[in-house]
């Protein structure tokens, strides 16, 4: 056996353990996911939201907090020196602690209103991002259990309407599947800022949110985790959240997590490989960086073999200066039995992956009793363009991280 | 869940992986196997085609006989076979690197019995007054970015000039006859064509030329001309 083909088999290898570890995780955890535990008391709620320049969006996020079903909730926003009208649309709305300061960034924002807020619980939501009602209600009951530090609902993306949404709104359907069976298995290790619980008393244990941090939300959580405690996620709590849509957007949202998770890696790398955080720390968090090259490798090898075959129909229609005739009776002859190689393999694995994400899609929107049916049709161009599209992220983020370093003062420049 | 509980996924997971790893192996080699074994079916049967045609040459020639139609049939009933077998031995090195000591018998065997073909039909053509034109292609597997593109080229003329017949050979087959015959040609590189056993073209010849030479030849009475 040659050193090629020991490779690619033992790339194959890590690749099906992968993705056959969450679904034996998802089968042995089924009957839970659905479940939340029900809440013995309800604690006040402090709900932070820092806005910069988005009076478009911040009113229907006070609103949703308002519209809570949940008996305790405070709300402060905290404006980050916005330009623009935000100051006045937030000044006109009742029942609101509102906290205006010069632009410092969100981390910051976030460390000021802790400071205001009076809740046993704090919530973090986006100024593009808003609750449905009984989000609350159904991720309270969570904090019986001492040892669970934080909360996270699950984040839906509050438009579909171009391909970009569309891409956006599969993977965060299937992410929220992801995380739900990560926090079955105690190895959730992010949060995000859509709505996320924490307990006031950690975060102050911890040490607030990290200013110089690219991805705050992502540092708070690998604290809470590092400090033996657990972060779980609910199925049943909803927000929703404005997806990017252009593609320049998107690629700086995604360079800048992907910066701030390298960043982080480098940061807590103690939490890798340590005995001490279990499965987290041995496997989930170990994974959470290997799976990078893997997906590079996955996409070259899946992408490599669609281009090379378009690329030679191109030629070849080239060559016999449009001869359809000939053209289609060379696809017609296609030999399958000899044109499998351990390249076309990956075309296969590429077919068996589509399967597997209309599956867990479609069983996914009908955990979260989604009544949009058709959007199961989004997963076509979430197949063809998302892991390419990751693929890129993670080259572009990876050069930044080489060249850059992954600390804020580069966030302007990304 | 507990630590006991996400041992035992991980045990789970390992078993399965390898339980359907293993099955994804055996389906791979069984794939070789029948492939290997489908190939060496084909060759015999070529082997056994080429036979019967030269049998019919030596029956033609020594009693004198005229029976050039015939042979034309069964020079004819081959062409298919070959090609077919031809373009499986490229996939298979090109595809699995197939290097075992049986495929590369099974090569030879049949880079030999096309280069009867080749002989047998440039025989015929003297003999029998015909008319047919014969390609003999050298190509490589590696190291040849224009012999894609030379082979459709020639496949596609194939498919539209009936009197056309393409004999595509590995130019570097550890063959003494392959060697001899780069010698008589002085072919040294790939793609490299040489029509009707005497003119040599070395690299890409494309499809206006080679049209223009076939419609020169048959002067002009071709659809493609």
């Amino acid at each position: 056996m040659n050193l090629t083909l020991g490779l690619f088999l033992g790339l194959y290898f890590a690749i099906l353990y992968v993705t056959l570890y969450w679904l034996v995780a998802f089968l042995k955890n089924r009957e839970r996911i659905k479940k939340d535990p029900k809440p013995t008391r309800f604690p006040k709620i402090s709900v932070l939201i820092p806005v910069y320049n988005d009076c478009n969006n911040v009113e229907k996020a006070i609103s949703s907090c308002k519209e809570l079903d949940y008996p305790k909730v405070e709300i402060v926003v905290i404006n980050d020196g916005s330009t623009d009208d935000t100051m006045s649309v937030c000044k006109k709305i009742e029942g609101v602690k509102l906290i205006d300061k010069s632009h410092t960034g969100k981390a910051n924002s976030l460390n000021v209103g802790l400071k205001r807020a009076t809740g046993e619980i704090i919530s973090v939501l986006d100024a593009d991002s808003y609750f449905t009602k009984d989000a609350f209600r159904n991720m309270v009951g969570y904090f019986d259990d001492p040892k669970v530090g934080a909360v996270m609902p699950i984040a839906r993306v509050s438009s579909s309407k171009n391909i970009i949404e569309k891409i956006q709104w599969i993977e965060y359907i299937l992410s929220m599947f992801m995380r739900k069976v990560m926090s079955e298995i105690d190895s959730l290790y992010l949060t995000h800022g859509v709505g996320t619980l924490f307990r006031k008393s950690l975060l102050e244990e911890v040490g607030e949110f990290d200013e110089k941090n690219l991805t705050e939300d992502l540092e708070i959580s690998l604290k809470i985790v590092d400090a033996g405690y657990s972060i779980a996620a609910s199925i049943n709590a909803v927000t929703y959240t404005r997806p990017a849509n252009k593609f320049k957007e998107l690629f700086h949202q995604r360079l800048r997590w992907n910066v701030g998770l390298l960043h982080n890696v480098k940061k807590f790398k103690h939490m890798f490989f340590n005995k001490k955080l279990g499965n987290l720390g041995m496997f989930v968090l170990p994974l959470s960086v290997i799976w990078v090259p893997l997906l590079l490798f996955l996409t070259y090898m899946m992408y490599s073999d669609t281009v090379n075959s378009f690329v030679r129909f191109v030629r070849n229609t080239l060559l016999v200066n449009f001869d359809w005739s000939y053209l289609l009776k060379d696809i017609l002859e296609f030999d399958i039995l000899f044109s499998t190689s351990i390249v076309t393999l990956f075309t296969w694995m590429f077919a068996a992956l589509f399967i597997v994400t209309v599956v867990v899609t479609l069983h996914s929107m009908s955990l979260s009793s989604e009544e949009n049916k058709k959007a199961v049709f989004y997963t076509i161009p979430y197949a063809m363009f998302y892991t390419a599209m990751m693929s890129l992220f993670w080259v572009a983020a990876i050069g930044v991280w080489l060249v850059k370093g992954g600390g804020r003062k580069w966030e302007k420049r990304i | 869940m507990g630590e006991k509980d996400i041992k035992n996924t991980h045990v789970t997971t390992f078993l399965l992986t390898t339980t359907l790893f293993c099955i994804g192996i055996i389906i791979g080699m069984s794939m070789t196997r029948i492939r290997v074994e489908y190939l060496d079916g084909d060759i015999s049967s070529l082997k056994e085609n080429i036979e019967a045609v030269e049998l019919g040459f030596l029956l033609t020639f020594t009693l004198e006989n005229s029976s050039c139609p015939y042979l034309q049939n069964q020079l004819d009933s081959i062409s298919e076979l070959a090609d077919e077998v031809g373009g499986r031995i490229v996939s298979l090195e090109k595809n699995e690197q197939m290097d075992n000591s049986a495929y590369i018998s099974m090569k030879k065997d049949f880079m030999l019995i096309r280069l009867k073909y080749w002989i047998l039909t440039e025989r015929f053509k003297k003999n029998c007054n015909s008319n047919l034109t014969t390609v003999l292609y050298f190509y490589s597997i590696r190291d040849c970015d224009e012999c894609g593109d030379q082979g459709t080229v020639l496949d596609y003329l194939q498919s539209k000039v009936d009197e056309l017949y393409i004999f595509p050979v590995d130019a570097f087959e550890n063959l003494t006859i392959m060697s001899t015959i780069r010698n008589i040609f002085d072919i040294d590189t790939t793609p490299s064509i040489v029509i009707d056993g005497s003119t040599m073209f070395e690299g890409l010849q494309n499809r206006e030329t080679l049209t223009q030479l076939l419609c020169e030849k048959y002067e002009n009475n071709l659809d493609i001309c």
